[in-house]
This record gives structure tokens, C-alpha cells and sequence, in this order.
């Protein structure tokens, strides 16, 4: 995927671009600004899963210390925009 | 300077021991079935191999280099070179590749010392070796690769623990005038050098009582100080960052076009840092093998088990890119033109 299109990524296509790699079952209600830890689906793993997409999938590097001070979706999604842009 | 080439070097044959005790990741039974299922799925690594208590990779190397020795054809006496790869020394002094030399059976005019590397330590290794052949002062050599880590991972450190295994490589080198040059990228970065850590039991820190007290670091994450730490996000970040930088450099500075590259045999780390690493530069899935599902994560030795393992007569005549990457952080590629390799089955300990 280019750059430019990712730019303007939208949270409704993070959302589902979230869904696919962590493989989020529809019902489950994604909130931007509810805590991962506290959440079901979440853990270390998908943390990686995470960077691997942004790696494989934007070209953009996410580090540790970056998803670290990401306790959020709405964090890691303003996080990537800020990368891409 | 971290690119260079080296002419006239044959790789004759490579081999891998690993223990007998295979570990089923599915049977890891300190994290509930979900999360295993996760993490085999994640890794792509179902089971690998631990040794016996006493049993150290100075042995299993002692069996790979003997098993090859004999398979090759070589005389253990002209034997020039004998380096070790290894950060499970048997002890604190003497070097572990002095008593290899020894059991073995090679001479004392074998030329012989460890090397503290781990998951880059076989690119590092090769280039090592190469160096000492290069111009046909020395003639052969047996380059010994692996780790037993199971000594150093904690049960209650799922971070660690599912992921490494037991495995130690033998690989044959020899000077041979006109061999294709092969091609070197290595690189480190000590400001990282806590993302992978065993912290006491060296100088820095000797070993004390505090040193088997186990203390929990996060949830599933419970070890001492004598215990291999790794932080899984810095590492990880690194893994697909580094190397496939490292890969377009050489490529590059080589002028090796991407698609001329058979095999692209990678450090087995976890599936996900391959493939992450493969897609980015856009390599076909079937040039990548892997051993990691069996043997998981073996530290030095994974790159040559993957191609005992996976390989096989298909090692011969191909142009190969190796790239390991991990503590340190170091990591480095090497791109060669394989001829007539003998590579072994994996042996069983």
C-alpha cells in the first residue's frame, strides 16, 4: 500500500485493518480509547502483530518505546498516521 | 566497515546435532490453551529439542563435527582451524573450542577459540573462518555453531521459555583457489545490548545468591538473574527492521538482483518476524525455509539446521543469502555460490 493512500487512512479502515491481524471477532466492540491491557483481545503478541503490520503492510517503523507510551487503539491509529504522514 | 568479500573458500559440508527430548509447545502448560495456540500460531513453533541435565553444547558440537569429519572424508590431522560459536561455554575459562579441539581428536597444531555470538554468530562465524582460508595459508577448517539455551530459559518465562531450543552445526570450510568470492554485510548495535541479556554470572556481575532469586517482570514473566531476558517488543522491532535493511545493502553494494537469490535462509527467531522480513522484500515464500516449527529458535546453529533440515541436496549449486540477527544486537548477511555440499540429516543426541 502507498504512502499517499495511507495518509489519509481512516480510523474506520485502521479499525478493520486491526480486526484482520488481531483477529478481532466482529462483536466485539473496538473503543479507541479504552485501555488495551484491560481488554480481551489484547496481549504482548499482538503488540507484535501490530508492528509487523505496520512494517509489512505501510513501510513504517513502529519501535518498543513508541507502543510502549501506546496504551490505547486510538494512540497506536494517531501513532501511524503521525508515521505515514 | 562493515561490507567485504572473501575469494576462494568451498563450504564442503554442514551437519546438525539435537538432543533426543523433543517439548511440544502445545503441552507448555504455564499458559492457558488459548494463549498457546496463539503462540504456536504466531511463532510457527510447535515443539524443539532440550538436552539432559550435564549434557552442554561443547558435546553435541563434539558428535556434529565427528559425524562430519567422518561423512567428508577428512583426516582429523589436517584439520588447520577449529572456531566456536557458542554463548554456553561449558566454563567460565578455559575457552570450550581448546576442549573440543581435544575431544575431537584434532591436533595440537589446530588452531582453536570461542566466539561469544549468538543468533548472528554463524554469518560471523563463516566470515571468520573464511578469513583465516582465504589464502590458502590455512586449508580446512570446521566451524562448530550452537547453543544450549534451555540452561538459561526459566519455565515461568513465556517470553523465552516456548521459544528456544537446543541445537549445535558443524560446518566444513576449505581453501580452494578460484571458488566464487563470497560476500559479506555485518553490523552491531551495543546501545541495545540489554534487549538480550543473561545479567549475572560475568564479571560485570558476579554470581551471588541474588542470582537464582526469581522475580516477576509482568504477566507470564517470572525469572531470575542467571536467566536469559529478552524483551520481546525491542527485539522484535529491531528483527524487522535491521535486517532487511542490511539485506537491500548487500544486494546492492553486490549488484546481486533479488530474484538470482535461491535461497534466502534466515535466523529461525519466530515466523512472524520471517515473514514479516519476507514480504517486505517482497520474496517468494517458497525461497524461504524453515526449521524453527521443530527445533524452534537454536541460536547460532539455526541457520545450518535449516539447511541440513530443509535443503538438503538442494544446498548444492545455488546461490544462497544467509542472514542472522539477534543478541548484541548484531546482525550481518552473506551471500555465496554454493557447489557441492554434503549435508547431513539432523542427528538425534
Amino acid at each position: 500500500m502507498e504512502n499517499l493512500i495511507l495518509y489519509k487512512m481512516t480510523w474506520e479502515e485502521f479499525e478493520a485493518n486491526i480486526r484482520d491481524v488481531l483477529e478481532i471477532e466482529d462483536g466485539v466492540v473496538l473503543n479507541r480509547d479504552e485501555i488495551l491491557e484491560d481488554t480481551e483481545f489484547w496481549s504482548s503478541m499482538h503488540a507484535l502483530l501490530v508492528m509487523a503490520m505496520a512494517e509489512s503492510e505501510y513501510n513504517v517503523s513502529i519501535t518498543g518505546e513508541d507502543l510502549r507510551k501506546s496504551s490505547t487503539l486510538g494512540n497506536i491509529y494517531e501513532l501511524l498516521k503521525s508515521k505515514i504522514g | 566497515m562493515s561490507f567485504f568479500s572473501i575469494p576462494n573458500i568451498s563450504i564442503d559440508g554442514v551437519c546438525g546435532v539435537v538432543p533426543k527430548n523433543i517439548l511440544n509447545n502445545k503441552d507448555y502448560d504455564y499458559i492457558n490453551e488459548k494463549e498457546r495456540q496463539f503462540l504456536i500460531k504466531t511463532t510457527g513453533i510447535a515443539r524443539k529439542r532440550h538436552v539432559d541435565k550435564g549434557v552442554t553444547a561443547l558435546d553435541l558440537g563434539e558428535r556434529a563435527a565427528k559425524e562430519l569429519i567422518e561423512k567428508i572424508g577428512w583426516r582429523k590431522d589436517e584439520v588447520d582451524l577449529l572456531v566456536l560459536v557458542t554463548q554456553s561455554r561449558d566454563y567460565y575459562l578455559p575457552s570450550s573450542a581448546i576442549i573440543l579441539q581435544h575431544n575431537i581428536g584434532l591436533s595440537r597444531d589446530c588452531m582453536a577459540f570461542d566466539i561469544g555470538l549468538g543468533c548472528s554468530g554463524y554469518v560471523y562465524g563463516l566470515s571468520i573462518v573464511g578469513k583465516f582460508l582465504q589464502t590458502g595459508q590455512f586449508k580446512k577448517a570446521i566451524l562448530v555453531a550452537g547453543d544450549v539455551s534451555s540452561v538459561s530459559t526459566n519455565y515461568e518465562d513465556k517470553s523465552t521459555y516456548p521459544l528456544f531450543g537446543d541445537g549445535v552445526s558443524a560446518t566444513a570450510l576449505s581453501y580452494s583457489k578460484g571458488a566464487p568470492e563470497m560476500f559479506f554485510d555485518i553490523q552491531n548495535d551495543g546501545t541495545n545490548h540489554e534487549a538480550i541479556i543473561i545479567r549475572d554470572g560475568g564479571a560485570k556481575n558476579l554470581f551471588d545468591e541474588d542470582s537464582t532469586v526469581v522475580k516477576n517482570y509482568g504477566e507470564g514473566i517470572n525469572r531470575s538473574k542467571k536467566d536469559l531476558e529478552l524483551n520481546g517488543l525491542d527485539v522484535f522491532s529491531f528483527s524487522i527492521k535491521e535486517p532487511p535493511q542490511n539485506i537491500k545493502n548487500i544486494l546492492e553494494k553486490t549488484s546481486t538482483p533479488i530474484e538470482s537469490i535461491d535461497y534466502f535462509v534466515f535466523h529461525q527467531a519466530n515466523r512472524l518476524i520471517i515473514e514479516t522480513i519476507r514480504k517486505k522484500l517482497k520474496i517468494p515464500a517458497e525461497k524461504v525455509p524453515y526449521s524453527l516449527t521443530d527445533y524452534g529458535n537454536t541460536s547460532s546453529a539455526s541457520i545450518p539446521i535449516t539447511i541440513c533440515d530443509q535443503l538438503k541436496t538442494e544446498a548444492s549449486n545455488k546461490k544462497m543469502l544467509l542472514c542472522g540477527f539477534g543478541v548484541g544486537l548484531s546482525w550481518g548477511s552473506c551471500i555465496l555460490d554454493t557447489k557441492n555440499i554434503l549435508c547431513l540429516d539432523p542427528i538425534e543426541y
